[in-house]
């Protein structure tokens, strides 16, 4: 019975002689703008994508300025002690060079181009790892006394941020000494690892 | 009932379709400016992160060329040219042209060798260039 009412009143509304051009013109409206609605937030999203994307290659080299630079400020250190010529009266000694003597370290470095600033990065010794250069006097060969590295291994986190995102970079050295030559021979990254934020 | 509708002889009154067209017109116009804009921003989009994309190969050439102890500033010279005092060249690709600029600083660190690598990727008609920057060890 309900149905049947309801259908006899939609068949009257059909059969009204009065036009429905104004509900058909709001229906439109309606629907061009749900249309519209729908391509901005596909635009808005799409935007928001290239954004995040850009923010995260940026930053992500800014971090492999940091992790370079730390493997250059450990390897000047390194080569700094492979110059130095100890004799029989340094045999056995130790001595450590702390990380905070290293060039930039922990330091923001900024990176721009013609005054615009691109970002800035900064590295460090990762929590719980060897924080210092440690070195002991060995004879290598007759009469040649060199320090040599107690540890060949550092963990260096560098951070690279823009005023958007910042990226985080974890990389293992090992640093290979040829100490009779006294120079670096490779340098060799173990473990890598990325975080984003 | 839909042949009822169809045969309705009365139709719409002179007022109902004029305001209907004057909705519509509106909105149709509104639509078409949303439409063109999107179209415009979703093309911008898309340069922009082709150029990020150039930049990135670009930056992945001179690392290569690093790693091979090739001295980056004899790549700067056979990849770009000089011009008006930056180092500059022009990239073709799916019929939009990109200008690239290469930055390559030595950064003068006493007994540390790092170069500082900036590439500037700009569309041809765009406003913000894309700039990857690193650093590296020679």
């Amino acid at each position: 019975m309900v149905l049947l009412n309801l259908l006899k009143c939609s068949s009257d509304s059909f059969n009204n002689r009065n036009g429905f051009a104004m509900p058909l013109a709001i229906f439109i409206i309606l629907f061009v703008t749900l249309i519209a609605g729908v391509m901005m937030n596909a635009l808005n999203n799409e935007f928001k994508t290239r954004a995040a994307t850009e923010n995260m290659i940026i930053t992500k080299y800014l971090a492999e300025a940091g992790i370079e630079h730390g493997i250059a400020a450990i390897s000047s250190k390194i080569e700094e002690q492979l110059a130095i010529p100890y004799s029989e009266l340094d045999y056995l000694t130790t001595h450590d060079l702390p990380f905070n003597t290293l060039d930039a370290y922990t330091q923001l470095q900024t990176v721009d181009v013609s005054g615009e600033q691109i970002g800035q990065y900064q590295y460090k010794a990762k929590a719980g790892t060897p924080e210092q250069l440690s070195f002991t006097i060995i004879e290598i060969e007759q009469e040649l006394y060199k320090a040599v590295l107690n540890n060949n291994y550092y963990t260096i986190v560098a951070e690279g941020k823009n005023s958007e995102k910042t990226f985080r970079l974890e990389a293992e050295v090992e640093y290979h000494v040829n100490y009779t030559s006294g120079q670096i021979e490779q340098v060799r990254i173990n473990k890598w690892a990325e975080f984003y934020d | 009932m839909a042949v009822k509708l169809f045969n309705n002889e009365k139709g719409f009154s002179l007022i109902e379709v004029i305001v209907a067209m004057v909705l519509i017109g509106i909105i149709s116009a509104a639509f078409t400016s949303v439409v063109f804009t999107g179209s415009k921003a979703s093309t911008s989009h898309k340069l922009e992160l082709e150029s990020l994309m150039i930049a990135q190969d670009l930056m992945e050439e001179m690392r290569i060329q690093r790693d091979q102890d090739i001295d980056l500033l004899d790549w700067r010279a056979t990849r770009f040219a000089l011009d008006a005092g930056t180092w500059k060249s022009s990239i073709t690709k799916d019929g939009y042209t990109y200008e690239v600029t290469a930055h390559v600083n030595d950064l003068g660190l006493p007994s540390i060798d790092l170069i500082e690598v900036v590439i500037e990727v700009m569309y041809e008609g765009g406003v913000n260039p894309v700039y990857l920057a690193t650093r590296v060890r020679v």
